[in-house]
């Protein structure tokens, strides 16, 4: 039977790699109904001629339009490319869209084959198909991951047939990533042009031009479904390989800028999170205020982690839009000390709790601002009552413990309900305790004693709520010492914080150092995972070669480290 | 022949009809001031922009970020009531 449609489809898509004229294969493999007449055309051409149960016909009628090995001086084979083209078809003709699970299959496999032709030596053509197709399957793969209804009959099947760790859970949005992965590794891996992987013009070379649009394709999938060891993995393979992130455009670089400041951030690398937030908050356009937004989200918690708070100005941007009503109590209290406020504020049931949880960001407000609160409340205690110090008499200034003490105790009181509130002692929850088991009722012990694990035997029964005693006071102002937010030394045996060098700037400029130049005097520039133009020598990427291990989460910086 | 490159076929069936399904109970209680938004950093609608379209004119020079926030004044109702018990706690030994 005649198949004209087709057969001037393959005509056509001859002509375009004759020509190297990759967008347009791109715009050519229409895949997403509702498909142009002519599509339709190529299907119902498909159904009659080419029925399900025999591929080889229609893998010859692609040969007769497409030779397997190009006549040209360059040479190289379209195999790979035609067996896509085959798949091609077999999609058109065999999807339904009612179908989301297969589809998603299917089109998984279709983009897998497309990334073979990519590997060809002819490959490079098909780059933007691959993009195309990988931005498809990665929209379908979180729109069917919402739909809990649909995927569930999978959780099953993916856990026995998960290809990676034994027993660790492969889901699909997983599987998607892993998929277009290969298509980053195919970018990446590039050998053409010389090895600053850029042409002439200063452009990423070849098919490295997809290397962070496969990437942040990658790390939206891997952020999703949260697996945030892989996402490690892609930014690893790009510190060590990629060309200078500033090559390429703007989309591309905030969208990865901000990923990879997302990941630091997990990693309570707050600095370096805060630079590459910070770099794709300055670049992200004015108008993309929902990106904006995002990115600012992320770039202010770890700004107020590492001691620097919104300025008024920035809480009355557009984006910021409601971020002033939550955050600045946090800043509020950070500054004046006030624990009980802050115990408030980070208690889950908190008016605004459950927004900074599903941001990611409430165990880290929570436990790295303790930090800086707990020196803003060192510092008023010591404006308050502490020794401010008699240079006559070379006396240094000092803050007593014990009134440290008796201030945390009144707040965490008050946090607690039990402050001139005698009746109320139930003592409201707080955020850790989302990581503890409810309490069940214990079954009729048929013992009457019940059952005491051995380990248990004597333990005594918890009692009363958790005040700070003068041994908690005493650790945390080391604590803080040792992170040189506070400047001195302590007196174990009078339970005083000395402080040192008072006499140039004052007993409160010397004793509690500015937090931000503190933590920031600390950290160098370089950001693993971000690639910049100019590297300083032998410190991360200026060193790093072939095979070397780029660890990217070590040890905690100062402004991760817990009182 | 000419092709259309996007459609609004499987993919956006499965967005769109998401909305609803996912509400659990913990969805219900009421969120708080302007906060509620998607969590998905969106694709950017155009490819590349120059710089100029990320500033804020006239903006180059504004500091985002207080440095300096240590709050000294100690006459606000905060401190006079840590400073009453400091002294209550004192006179009491």
């Amino acid at each position: 039977m005649a198949t004209p449609t087709i057969d001037k489809f393959l005509t056509e898509i001859a002509g375009i790699l004759r020509e190297k004229n990759a967008t347009q294969l791109r715009d050519y493999m229409v895949l997403e109904p509702p498909l142009p007449p002519l599509y339709n055309q190529i299907v119902s051409e498909l159904k009659t001629s080419y029925p399900v149960f025999n591929q080889a016909p229609l893998e010859a009628k692609c040969k007769e339009f497409i030779p397997e090995y190009e006549e040209s001086e360059e040479g190289g084979s379209w195999t790979s490319f035609i067996t896509f083209l085959l798949k091609y078809f077999t999609f058109l003709r065999d999807v339904n869209v009612e179908q989301l699970v297969e589809t998603h299959d299917m089109l998984k496999s279709l983009l897998n084959q497309c990334i073979l032709a990519l590997s060809a030596s002819t490959g490079l053509v098909v780059l933007p198909t691959v993009i195309s197709l990988s931005r498809t399957l990665a929209r379908l793969a979180i729109g069917l991951d919402k739909r809990p209804d649909l995927i569930a009959h999978l959780t099953r099947r993916e856990s026995t047939s998960g290809t990676e760790e034994a027993g660790e859970r492969v889901t699909l949005v997983e599987s998607s990533a892993n998929v277009i992965r290969e298509a980053f590794k195919k970018c990446l891996s590039e050998r053409s042009g010389n090895a600053s992987g850029l042409d002439r013009s200063g452009q990423p070379e070849g098919r490295r031009m997809g290397i962070y649009l496969t990437a942040n394709l990658c790390l939206k999938l891997f952020f999703h479904c949260r697996k945030l060891r892989s996402a490690e993995q892609i930014f690893g393979n790009i510190y060590q390989q990629s060309p200078p992130l500033a090559r390429f455009p703007a989309s591309q670089r905030v969208t990865f800028l901000y990923y990879l400041g997302r990941y630091h951030f997990a990693n309570s690398h707050f600095y370096r999170a805060q630079l590459a937030l910070q770099a794709a908050y300055s670049q992200c356009h004015l108008k993309c205020l929902k990106q904006r937004r995002l990115i600012l989200i992320y770039l202010l918690t770890a700004n107020m982690i590492l001691g620097r708070f919104p300025s008024t100005h920035l809480l009355h941007r557009p984006e910021s839009q409601g971020l002033q009503e939550a955050f600045e109590p946090f800043c509020r209290c950070i500054a004046k000390g006030d624990l009980a406020t802050f115990r408030r504020l980070t208690n889950l049931e908190s008016e605004n709790a459950e927004w900074f949880l599903r941001k990611r960001i409430l165990l880290q407000i929570s436990n790295r601002c303790e930090v800086l609160l707990w020196r803003s409340l060192a510092r008023r205690t010591f404006m308050l009552s502490g020794f401010q110090g008699d240079t006559t008499n070379k006396k240094a200034p000092t803050l007593d413990l014990q009134d440290v003490l008796t201030l945390a105790t009144l707040l965490e009181r008050r946090a607690l309900g039990l402050d001139n509130k005698p009746k109320s002692t139930k003592r409201p929850e707080h955020t850790n305790s989302i990581f503890m088991a409810k309490p069940t009722p214990a079954p009729e012990p048929e013992d009457p004693q019940g059952y005491i694990d051995p380990d248990l035997a004597g333990a005594m029964e918890p009692s009363g709520p958790d005040l700070p005693n003068i041994d908690t006071v005493e650790s945390i102002i080391t604590s803080l010492v040792d992170q040189d937010l506070l400047h001195g030394f302590i007196s174990h045996k009078s339970l005083k914080f000395a402080i040192t060098g008072s006499k140039a700037t004052g007993a409160l400029a010397a004793g509690f150092p500015n937090v931000w130049q503190v933590i920031s005097g600390k950290f160098d520039d370089e950001v693993p995972g971000w690639v910049r133009e100019q590297t300083s020598s032998g410190l991360g990427r200026g060193a790093a070669g072939p095979g070397m291990v780029v660890n990217l989460s070590g040890a905690r910086p100062v402004g991760a480290a817990s009182a | 022949m000419s092709a259309a490159a996007e459609g609004s076929g499987p993919t956006a069936n499965a967005v769109t009809s998401d909305e609803g399904s996912s509400t659990t109970l913990k969805d219900q209680k009421k969120p708080a001031v302007a906060l509620e938004e998607d969590d998905e950093f969106e694709d950017f609608p155009v490819e590349d922009w120059p710089q100029e379209d990320s500033e804020v004119p006239g903006e180059q020079d504004t500091h985002l970020w207080e440095e300096s926030w240590d709050d000294d004044d100690t006459t606000e109702d905060f401190s006079k009531q840590l400073k009453e018990e400091l002294e209550k706690v004192k006179a009491n030994k």
